[in-house]
C-alpha cells in the first residue's frame, strides 16, 4: 500500500473532445501542505473533483489515505474534509445544527471547536438561508474540519473570507497539519500558501507544469503573471 | 415525549420541516382537486346511479374500477417521477456529496420524505372519488382509494429501485448495448435515467391494473377480490426489500453518473454550437426567450425530452382507444407545461432584481418555452386522435388545453416564484378535470 496521503496516477478525464485533466501523476505524502494554482480553467477544479470522489475519471488511478477513490467514492469521503468550490449547505438549518449533522455523520469531532473556527458567534444559531456567501463559506469550512480528518482538500476555501478569518483558518490549518493532516489548498490567494504551504503545484490546461517546494512560489506567480497577459 | 430517531437523515429532514414551518401553498393541489370535483364528476362518473336511484353496486363496479385504475396510475406515474427528483436529483445530494454517506438510512429518510411530501397524490385523487360515496356507496370509495393508496406505495418502492437500477445498468458492461441502442442523441450513462420512469410505471402499472380487476370482482361481489387492491403495496414493498442492497452501491455512484451526464451536455456545446439548446433557434434575436430555453434545457431538461417519451407512449396506447389518448394526453400536456412553474426554483430570485429585466417578458418567455415543450406531447397525441380517430375537435382542445396551462403556469410562476408549482398542481388539476368535462 502507497503511503502518500494523496497518490495520482496517469489522471485524465475528457468530456467529448474536451481535455479537462490531461494525465497528471500526483503524490503528496502524509503530513505535507500543498498549493494547487492555476488560471480559472486550468483543471484545478476537476482535479479535485475526481480526488474527492465527485467526479469519474475517465483513466488513470486517485486513492486518498489508501483508499482507491474511483472503486470505493464512499469509503474515501470518510477519510477526506472536503470544501467545494461552491459549498452547499442545508439552508433550513442553522450552523450549529448543519456541524452536529456532519459530525454524528462521520462518527465524532468537536462541535464547539469547529464552530469557534468558523468563528459565526451568535449567527451560529440563525438559519444557514440568512448567511452572507462568506458565512456558508466559513459553514463549510467547519463541516470539512470537526473530525479532524486525515487529508483536507480546500477548493477556493479562503475566498469571501474576511482577513481575520482567513488568517485565522489558515492557522488552524497549520495546526492540523502540525497533528499529522494532510492538506491540498487550491487557491488563487499566493501570499496565503508563502505563509503555509511547502510545496506548490501549477496547473495549466489540465497539465501539471510546475511541481516544486515553496521556493518555486516566486516564479509560478510571475509565470501566472505572464499568462494572464496573454491574449486568449 | 417523541421517540428518539437514530436515523440522522430522519432527523435532520424533522429539523428542516420544523424550520420551515407549515407551507399552507402545499395543500394547494388539495383545493384545487376540491373545486375540480364538479368538474369531473360527469366525465368520471357518469355510471354512477343518479340521486334517488338504487341500483346495486356490482352494476357499476366494473366503471368504477376502470376510473379507479386510472387515477391510480396518474398517481403512480407522478409518485415515480417524484421519486427521480427526490433521490436522484434531490436537494441532498449536493449538500452530502463531500461527507460520507449510510446509504441505506438516507435512501430510507429520503423515502420517508417521499411519503410525506408527496401524500397529497393520494389525497387528490380521493377527494376527486367522493361523488362515489355520495353518489354509490362508501364501501365502493373506500376500495377505489386501497387501490390509490396501494400504487402510491407501489410506485414509491418501485421508483426508488428502478432509479437505483438505473445507475447500476448505466454502469454494467452488460447492459452497455443495450442502453447505446436506446439513447438516441443522448449520453449512454443517461438513456437509463430517461428510460427509469417508464419501466417503474410498466411495473406498477400492470400491478395496478390486477388491483382494479380485484376491485371490480369484489364490488361484483366476489370478497376476496379487495385483497387484489394490496398488490400494488406488495410489488412495492418486494422492491423495498432490494433498495437497501443498491443503495450501498449505487447512491453514492449516481453522483458521478450525474456529473459525467452533465458534463457530457456541456462538451457537446462546441464553439460553433456554443449556447445551443433544445429549440434555440426559436430564441434567435429573443435574449429573455434564449435565456428561457437554456434554463428550461439545462435545469429542467425532462420536461423536454419526457414530453416526447410520453406523447409517443400516449399515441401508442391510444391507438386502439381515444377516451385512453384523451385522458392521459391530457394529463401529459398539464405536466409539460409545468415547467414554467417550477422556473422560479431553478433562477437566482435576485438576478431579475438586479438587471432591470422587465416582469413581462420574463412571463412571456416562460409561456412560449412551455407551450414549445407541450409540441412533444401534443404533435404524436394530436396525429392520433385526428388520423386514427378523426377527432379533430379533440386533437383542437387539446391544443387550447397545452395553450391554457401553459398560461396558466407562466403566471403563477411570477406570481408566486418558489411556492408556484405548488398553485400550477392545483390549477391543473381543475384544468385537467374541466378539460375531461367539456370533452364529454
Amino acid at each position: 500500500m502507497s503511503k502518500a496521503a494523496i497518490e495520482i496516477v496517469g489522471l485524465r478525464k475528457e468530456y467529448g473532445r474536451v481535455v479537462a485533466v490531461d494525465g497528471i501523476d500526483l503524490s503528496i505524502p502524509k503530513g505535507a501542505f500543498v498549493g494547487l494554482v492555476g488560471h480559472n480553467g486550468a483543471g484545478k477544479t476537476t482535479t479535485i473533483n475526481m480526488l474527492t470522489g465527485q467526479l469519474s475519471p475517465t483513466s488513470g488511478a486517485v486513492s486518498v489515505a489508501g483508499t482507491d477513490v474511483v472503486k470505493d467514492p464512499g469509503a474515501a469521503r470518510a477519510k477526506l474534509g472536503t470544501v467545494p468550490e461552491h459549498p452547499t449547505l442545508y439552508e433550513y438549518l442553522s450552523a450549529r445544527e448543519m456541524i452536529e449533522f456532519v459530525t454524528e455523520l462521520r462518527g465524532g469531532g468537536d462541535v464547539q471547536w469547529a464552530l469557534n473556527v468558523a468563528g459565526l458567534g451568535s449567527a451560529s444559531d440563525r438559519l444557514i438561508r440568512e448567511y452572507s456567501q462568506g458565512m456558508r463559506r466559513k459553514t463549510a469550512l467547519a463541516c470539512a474540519l470537526v473530525s479532524r480528518p486525515p487529508v483536507l482538500v480546500l477548493d477556493e476555501a479562503l475566498n469571501g473570507l474576511d482577513p481575520a478569518s482567513a488568517d485565522r483558518v489558515v492557522g488552524v490549518l497549520a495546526e492540523l497539519r502540525q497533528d499529522g493532516a494532510t492538506v491540498l489548498l487550491s487557491t488563487h490567494v499566493l501570499d496565503t500558501l508563502e505563509k503555509v504551504a511547502d510545496r506548490v503545484v501549477l496547473m495549466e490546461h489540465g497539465k501539471i507544469v510546475v511541481d516544486g517546494d515553496i521556493s518555486v512560489l516566486a516564479g509560478v506567480r510571475q509565470r501566472l503573471r505572464e499568462v494572464s497577459a496573454m491574449p486568449d | 415525549m417523541r421517540p428518539v430517531v437514530s436515523n440522522p437523515y430522519l432527523r435532520v429532514h424533522r429539523s428542516i420541516a420544523k424550520h420551515q414551518g407549515i407551507v399552507w401553498m402545499r395543500l394547494a393541489p388539495v383545493v384545487g382537486a376540491v373545486a375540480a370535483v364538479p368538474l369531473v364528476s360527469d366525465s368520471l362518473f357518469g355510471f354512477l346511479p343518479t340521486p334517488g336511484q338504487a341500483v346495486p353496486v356490482d352494476q357499476w363496479g366494473l366503471g368504477l374500477a376502470t376510473v379507479a385504475s386510472r387515477l391510480a396510475n396518474l398517481v403512480a406515474a407522478a409518485v415515480i417521477l417524484h421519486s427521480y427528483a427526490d433521490m436522484v436529483r434531490g436537494p441532498d445530494r449536493a449538500v452530502l456529496d463531500v461527507h460520507p454517506v449510510r446509504a441505506r438510512a438516507l435512501v430510507a429518510a429520503l423515502a420517508v420524505f417521499t411519503l410525506r411530501a408527496r401524500l397529497y397524490l393520494p389525497v387528490s385523487a380521493g377527494v376527486l372519488l367522493v361523488p362515489v360515496g355520495i353518489q354509490g356507496s362508501w364501501l365502493a370509495y373506500a376500495g377505489a382509494l386501497g387501490l390509490i393508496f396501494s400504487a402510491w406505495l407501489g410506485g414509491i418502492g418501485v421508483g426508488y429501485l428502478v432509479n437505483l437500477g438505473a445507475v447500476w445498468s448505466a454502469y454494467s458492461e452488460s447492459w452497455a448495448r443495450v442502453l447505446d441502442a436506446l439513447r438516441g442523441d443522448n449520453p449512454r450513462m443517461q438513456a437509463a435515467l430517461i428510460y427509469a420512469p417508464g419501466v417503474a410505471l410498466a411495473f406498477v402499472g400492470i400491478s395496478v391494473e390486477l388491483g382494479a380487476i380485484g376491485l371490480g370482482a369484489g364490488l361484483g361481489g366476489w370478497t376476496f377480490g379487495f385483497a387484489w387492491l394490496a398488490i400494488p403495496m406488495c410489488l412495492g414493498a418486494v422492491a423495498w426489500a432490494f433498495v437497501g442492497r443498491l443503495a450501498d452501491g449505487y447512491y453514492v455512484k449516481a453522483s458521478l453518473l450525474l456529473a459525467d451526464v452533465d458534463g457530457a451536455w456541456g462538451a457537446t456545446e462546441n464553439e460553433d454550437t456554443a449556447g445551443d439548446v433544445y429549440l434555440s433557434a426559436l430564441g434567435v434575436g429573443r435574449p429573455q426567450l434564449l435565456r428561457t430555453l437554456r434554463l428550461g434545457w439545462r435545469s429542467l431538461r425532462v420536461h423536454a425530452t419526457g414530453g416526447w417519451v410520453a406523447g409517443i407512449l400516449v399515441a401508442l396506447g391510444g391507438w386502439a382507444s381515444a377516451d385512453t389518448a384523451v385522458f392521459w394526453g391530457a394529463g401529459a400536456t398539464v405536466w409539460v407545461a409545468s415547467v414554467a412553474a417550477l422556473m422560479p426554483a431553478h433562477d437566482p430570485p435576485w438576478l431579475d432584481d438586479a438587471l432591470g429585466v422587465d416582469g413581462f417578458s420574463v412571463w412571456r418567455a416562460r409561456l412560449v418555452v412551455a407551450m414549445a415543450y407541450s409540441f412533444g406531447v401534443l404533435a404524436p397525441v394530436c396525429c392520433v386522435l385526428s388520423l386514427r380517430h378523426g377527432s379533430f375537435f379533440i386533437a383542437a382542445a387539446l391544443m387550447g388545453l397545452a395553450t391554457v396551462c401553459a398560461l396558466i403556469s407562466s403566471t403563477v410562476a411570477s406570481k408566486f416564484k418558489d411556492t408556484a408549482a405548488w398553485a400550477y398542481a392545483a390549477s391543473a388539476l381543475v384544468l385537467w378535470a374541466g378539460f375531461m368535462g367539456v370533452i364529454k
